[in-house]
Order: structure tokens, then C-alpha cells, then sequence
């Protein structure tokens, strides 16, 4: 890539700590080049609120915010579904929503005649992977800029002092600080306390779980539900028909406010290490209990 | 044999998804396998919810392979319990020539 010829970057901007450095960051080093955000509406509403002023305000040119969310239940969680993919114990969050997003972000590349895409994602982490091998598919001749690969930052506070240097707007609460990640799908948090096997997650303080409770603060009374399947795809909740991604909603809810959905795992990245992950995913849970009942009646052995 | 081999593929559909490769010919040939997989997942299911649990508490399918008739403990009249022998002899005829070779050459 020859760095003089780049003028025009998209950049996947979520308006966490990473993607909003990123901004002064590509000027700074390319050319003082347009940065053009993109967010991709995966189901993560409330980290959308007040995006658009926040990336003008860090020095994009403008904000794409493109709803996803139908797309992302129908063509990448359901096909999921059926298939029963799980990884290791459980049945993946964040791994289907990158090719989801990154055909986004190509698709805004290309029509802006963009002459590079930018990502936050770490030079340690599967999602480096998952957007670039999908962006080689649909933009195959793309530059791809990974700054984590690039600069000089060796951690998140350092990205916070540069932050600071560059009066990037920052909503950062260093001991809530984890890495997460959430869709309409499911909530991940990475790093802190839980860099620690020894250490227990702490459900039960307030403010940690933010998709329901825990188990031990659940209601003493059980709820019954049920839920119609076509197919392999969710087309009713409680006799009342719905749309995939409504039931999901709706599940989200119903679970959280009865514990269920936590995972806490240790897993094998791609790039070779185990990593540990906190995750909350209440209506993943549902759907494998109800395939597997499902599923073992309609097939054959 | 279609289920069997279906959560032997999910496997590797889970590892495709996670390692990022979901724009493959081979992801997209799995996903077709398990489109036809599902014709017949149809049904409903009741599910009790109790702190942090998920109970099954019912299912039922027009397309359900099980039967009642067949699987019960009483009496039935689909099946006959004889056709087994038949079945046993032929399913377990590689073991008992192994057996039997093996026997041959302990001697020897």
C-alpha cells in the first residue's frame, strides 16, 4: 500500500475508546485523509445514541448508520440456528455479526470510492480475521488499515491519554471498563477482574448484568412460555405471531428477568490463545433447548 | 443417519463461523444441507423458566418421528420383538469372526 495515495478511509466506528482515537489517528498519519464512519446497527441501540455528533465531533466527514438488524437475524443468526453451530459451549454472538457488518462497510467503501477500510480490531483477537476475510470477499483490491498493527499505543490507557491529548470526547469509567461487545444476540465482556479464572463474575452487583438478573435474584414462581417453530425459524412466541428478530427481543427480556443466558468460558481464539469471556445470551439459550426438542422429533437417527 | 451426521457438520459450521469464513463455497454448502434438514422442524414448545433455568415442559409436532405406539413399554403391535434375533446375528457377525480368528491363533 502506498500510504501518499491514500485520501478517502472508511472506517468501522463503533464510538468506543478504539474507533474514536482511530480518527485523528488515520489523519495524523495519512495524509490528513477524509475519514468517512460507518456503523453497523447490529441490535447494540443504546451505543447508538448520539453517535453522529460524537464522530463529527472526533473529525469524521459523516456518519453512516446502517440498520442491519432484520439482516443480521435472517441471513446470518438463523442459518446459525438451524445449523446448531456451537463453538466449544455456545453458540457464537459476536463471530456472526462481523461478515454481517463488513459487507456493510464494503458496501459504503465501494460507493464512496474509499481508497482504504479502517478497523479497531486488535492485532490479538479473532475479529481482525472475521472483517478482513470477509472485506477480501466483496472488495478483494481494498487496502486494509489495522491501526493496533500499526501505532505505537501498547494499551487502554494509553489510548486514553491519547485521547485525552487529541480532546477526543470519552465516557469512561475506568472500573467498568470491560471490553464489550453486544448485539441483539448477546453481550460480551472481556478483561479487568475476569482476566482471572480465579475470580468469581460478579452477577449479583448492581450494574454489572445488564440484560436481566442473576439466578439467585430470579423470581420464586416459574414462567411457562412456548414458542412455535416453521421450519427451523421461531415464528410465534406464546401463540402470538412474530417475527424472528421480535421473538429474539422478547426472549431477551423474558430470560434476563428469569437469570437465564450467562456463560462464563474460557475459549481458544483463532490467534492461538485461550481467552476467558463473560457472556449473556437469554435467548441463545431458549433456541438450542428448543431445537434439540425439535430436531431429535423430526429427524431421522 | 440424517441427525447424526447434521450435528457432526455443526461442528465444523460453528468452527467456519468463528474462524471468520463465512463467505465460503463450504459454509454456503452446509447451509443447504441444513436448509433441507428443516423442512420438517415444525412444531411447538413449552418451556418453563425458573432462576436461570430452562425446564422442558411439552413439545409437539405434526412431523414428529416418535411414536408412542412404537417406543412404549405396554403392549404393542407394530413390533415384534422376535425380528430382533435376526438382526442381532447379522449386526454382530464382524465381532464374532473376530472373536473367532482370534481364538484360532491364541491356540496356535
Amino acid at each position: 500500500m502506498d500510504k501518499k495515495s491514500i485520501k478517502k478511509v472508511v472506517l468501522a466506528y463503533s464510538g468506543g475508546l478504539d474507533t474514536s482515537i482511530i480518527i485523528p489517528w488515520l489523519k495524523e498519519n495519512y495524509n490528513n485523509c477524509e475519514v468517512i464512519a460507518v456503523s453497523g446497527n447490529v441490535g447494540q441501540a443504546d451505543e447508538l445514541e448520539g453517535l453522529e455528533e460524537k464522530a463529527l465531533k472526533t473529525g469524521a466527514s459523516k456518519l453512516y448508520v446502517l440498520d442491519l438488524t432484520d439482516e443480521y437475524v435472517n441471513e446470518y443468526i438463523m442459518p446459525c440456528l438451524k445449523a446448531g453451530a456451537i463453538y466449544e459451549d455456545y453458540l457464537l454472538g459476536t463471530s456472526h455479526a462481523r461478515p454481517c457488518i463488513a459487507k456493510g462497510l464494503a458496501e459504503i467503501a465501494i460507493k464512496e470510492g474509499a481508497d482504504a477500510i479502517c478497523h479497531g480490531c486488535t492485532g490479538k483477537g479473532n475479529d481482525q480475521v472475521r472483517f478482513e476475510l470477509t472485506l477480501k470477499h466483496f472488495c478483494p483490491d481494498m487496502p486494509i488499515i489495522a491501526p493496533w498493527r500499526e501505532w505505537d499505543i501498547k494499551s487502554r490507557e494509553e489510548e486514553i491519554e491519547y485521547a485525552e491529548a487529541h480532546n477526543v470526547p470519552l465516557k469512561i469509567n475506568r472500573e467498568t471498563n470491560y471490553s464489550k461487545d453486544k448485539n441483539l444476540w448477546h453481550l460480551s465482556h472481556e478483561g479487568l477482574d475476569l482476566e482471572d479464572t480465579g475470580n468469581e463474575p460478579l452477577y449479583e452487583k448492581a450494574g454489572f448484568l445488564e440484560m436481566g438478573i442473576a439466578p439467585t435474584q430470579a423470581p420464586d414462581t416459574p414462567t411457562y412460555i412456548t414458542i412455535d417453530f416453521e421450519q427451523g425459524v421461531p415464528v410465534a412466541l406464546n401463540d402470538k405471531k412474530m417475527t424472528a428478530k421480535e421473538i429474539i427481543l422478547e426472549l431477551n427480556k423474558i430470560g434476563g428477568a428469569n437469570g437465564i443466558g450467562l456463560l462464563d468460558i474460557v475459549e481458544n481464539r483463532l490467534v492461538g490463545m485461550k481467552c476467558t469471556l463473560y457472556s449473556r445470551l437469554p435467548a441463545e439459550q431458549f433456541s438450542t433447548a428448543l431445537t434439540s426438542i425439535l430436531k431429535h422429533s423430526a429427524l431421522t437417527r | 443417519m440424517t441427525m447424526h451426521e447434521k450435528q457432526k457438520l455443526a461442528i465444523t459450521f460453528a468452527e467456519l463461523v468463528y474462524n471468520g469464513q463465512w463467505f465460503t463455497p463450504l459454509r454456503e454448502a452446509l447451509s443447504a444441507f441444513v436448509d433441507k434438514t428443516q423442512e420438517h422442524v415444525t412444531g411447538k414448545v413449552r418451556l418453563k423458566l425458573y432462576k436461570g433455568n430452562i425446564i422442558k415442559a411439552g413439545a409437539w409436532s405434526d412431523w414428529s418421528l416418535y411414536s408412542e405406539e412404537i417406543a412404549t413399554f405396554g403392549e404393542d403391535e407394530v413390533y415384534n420383538q422376535a425380528d430382533s434375533a435376526g438382526f442381532i446375528n447379522l449386526y454382530g457377525l464382524p465381532i464374532k469372526v473376530q472373536a473367532q480368528v482370534n481364538a484360532k491363533n491364541a491356540k496356535k
